[in-house]
């Protein structure tokens, strides 16, 4: 039984170290989005400098975080990945538009109007991941998650569109920022 | 389109997407550590050139494969949660350690790109060969995570429970040598055949030959030496999935028919329905051979497997001859290269450098074609013999919309790399070109 907890700690480390790295990358992206226009060259510069090295490794304690919640408790990832398909689906096209929307935007090796592009996708995918992934931790541990639900709405739309999920998402959101 | 068939889709389109990235990703810092080698050894400028031009294309992959790695590791429990919930417990150790090769390797490659002149140069390069070895172990790892659902291992199947559980007995399942090796090989193939292309191209259009040649030079060799390798890597393979899953390998040459002596049909269209296969060559006893070592024995075939646990014929049979082809025209090609050390002519030749241009897709056809032949052909099972993929696939209705919205975003970002890249390219003569070292960035 106490391997069980070994487990948990190292399932929270994982959590916790992706929030405090990982959502100070995506607080990278909120403070671009509240800089006045005027600011923002300079500020994309330090934020690059900043988090440019570090965000694919600090990312990876995300996919570490999974492989322990599929090793560990089974039961709860494919529950947690059949209720919550819609806000998870929406992180990972979160994550996926900002990794690659930040990686082009330095490596383009034209800088023109796609440049323009590149910046709206980041900033927004910066503000929407954070929220999703708060949408998600707030559903799993308020018990909004109706198992017996069988209406497409009550169960894969309402456990986690609901006040308080979309609360603490809003809330991680302030904390990415913060930490940044 | 159903559900199902949609979250098969999902699944092939994510699979076939990341397959690219994850092999140039792993690949590339081979090449780059060659060349920054001799940017050391010989202190010539254009091998540094090549390795900072090769390492941008690399970030950008990096990058997209990151990204699409992860998506995947959500995939798998968001279109098959019961085949996660049994199978995630069992298999998660090859998962575990490619997470933690990834994490190095992501440290590494912040250390190599960001490193140029902060380093000892010979940490420097150091770190790159990390990035490269790390990379391997993760593809090493996640085709041996595929290869236990091809043999599952490592647990007990007992009235539909998964009993005593032996993650290391699971990772190390009988597939999962061979898997590795062919994938690994047919990476550096892949990559090295796309690369020398690229390359082949620019140095037909007199763009920076001296940049253009030595790069060519790099990307050939690891290509030619991997894709003479790879023949003997999947007769190993063919012979593997012969004993494991015949219902594959019958699917892979549309073998109707148990019986001694089993013809080799090449090409064909194969008629389920009549059992036979049309318009194909065919070389009696051939497959025995292939199969056993010699012309009379035993190949089992489709009748000799219940109907219902068939895997789709034609798809498979296409899409491994598609892979042996491409797979022996850049045998074919290789073997130019290498007869032309002795012809030493034959590399400023146009008709040389053609046959690279035009081989430039071939190694990457052949990983997505033999993709499709390991993952088509376990079909009906998501784990052979164990658990079948419709029953794996999750509740949620709608999913044809998931699919329809990950092909758009798969599209979208396939287009942007393509043209980031051409950007790259045709940016070297500015950013590298010798004669005009003051445009040099940094």
């Amino acid at each position: 039984m106490i391997m069980q907890y070994v487990v948990i700690v190292y399932l929270w480390l994982a959590i916790l170290l992706y929030l405090v790295l990982g959502g100070a990358d995506f607080g990278a992206g909120i403070i671009e989005l509240v800089t006045t226009s005027r600011n923002k060259p300079g500020v994309r510069k330090t934020l690059y400098q900043a988090i440019g090295p570090v965000w694919e490794a600090n990312h990876m304690w995300l996919v570490i975080a999974i492989v322990i919640l599929f090793a560990g408790f089974p039961e709860i990832y494919s529950q947690i990945s059949i209720h919550l398909h819609i806000p998870l689906l929406i992180m990972l096209m979160g994550i996926i538009a900002r990794g690659t929307a930040f990686a082009f935007r330095h490596y383009d090796a034209v800088q023109d109007d796609m440049q323009h592009w590149y910046n709206h996708i980041f900033v927004s995918s910066s503000f929407i991941t954070p929220l999703f992934l708060g949408i998600i931790a707030g559903s799993t541990f308020s018990g909004k998650i109706n198992l017996e639900a069988d209406g497409f709405l009550s169960a894969y739309v309402f456990s986690w569109l609901n006040w308080f999920s979309v609360t603490v998402g809003l809330f991680t959101v302030a904390l990415c920022g913060y930490l940044a | 389109m159903n559900d199902f068939l949609a979250a098969r889709s999902q699944m092939a389109l994510s699979l076939g997407f990341h397959i690219v990235y994850a092999c140039i990703g792993m690949v590339m810092p081979f090449f780059m550590a060659v060349s920054h080698y001799r940017w050391l050894r010989t202190g010539d400028i254009i091998y540094k050139n090549i390795t900072k031009a090769w390492s941008k294309g690399v970030a950008i992959f990096f990058a997209t494969g990151a990204v699409s790695g992860t998506m995947l590791s959500f995939e798998l429990g968001l279109l098959w949660p019961t085949f996660m919930k049994h199978a995630g417990p069992i298999f998660s150790m090859p998962f575990s350690l490619e997470g933690t090769a990834f994490f190095i390797e992501a440290i590494a490659l912040g250390f190599f790109l960001y490193g140029w002149d902060q380093f000892n140069r010979w940490f420097h390069w150091f770190t790159g060969v990390v990035v490269g070895i790390s990379g391997l172990a993760s593809g090493i790892l996640v085709s041996a995570a595929n290869a236990w659902m091809n043999s599952p291992a490592g647990f007990d199947f007992v009235h539909g429970e998964y009993l005593n559980i032996d993650p290391i007995k699971a990772m190390f399942n009988d597939a999962w040598l061979f898997q590795a090796l062919h994938m690994t090989i047919a990476a550096f193939a892949a990559t090295g055949f796309a690369v020398a292309g690229v390359h082949a191209l620019m140095i037909l259009k007199k763009k920076n030959i001296p940049f253009h040649t030595e790069a060519f030079k790099i990307a050939a060799i690891f290509g030619g030496i991997a894709s003479v390798l790879q023949p003997i890597s999947g007769d190993f393979s063919a012979k593997d999935i012969a004993r494991r899953q015949p219902a594959k390998l019958a699917a892979m040459e549309s073998h109707f028919h148990t019986g001694k002596s089993a013809p080799l049909y090449i090409g064909g269209i194969p008629d389920k329905k009549n059992k036979k296969v049309d318009y194909a060559i065919v070389l009696p006893g051939m497959l025995s051979f292939l199969v056993h070592g010699n012309f009379t024995d035993e190949v089992k075939g489709l009748d000799a497997i219940p109907e219902e646990d068939q895997p789709p014929v034609a798809i498979t049979h296409y899409a491994f001859q598609i892979m042996v082809g491409m797979g022996i025209f850049m045998m074919l090609v290789s073997l130019l290269l290498f007869i032309s050390r002795w012809k030493r002519k034959w590399p400023k030749q146009k008709w040389f450098l053609r046959f690279f241009v035009i081989a430039t897709p071939a190694g990457f056809i052949a990983v997505e074609a033999g993709w499709t032949v390991t993952e088509v052909g376990r079909q009906p099972w998501i784990i052979q013999g164990i658990m079948r993929t419709a029953d794996a696939v999750t509740p949620m209705p709608g999913i044809v919309y998931s699919f329809y919205l990950f092909s758009l975003i798969y599209l979208s970002l396939t287009v942007a790399i393509v043209f980031l890249l051409s950007r790259q390219i045709k940016m070297v003569p500015v950013l590298y070109d010798t004669s005009n070292l003051t445009a040099q960035p940094e």
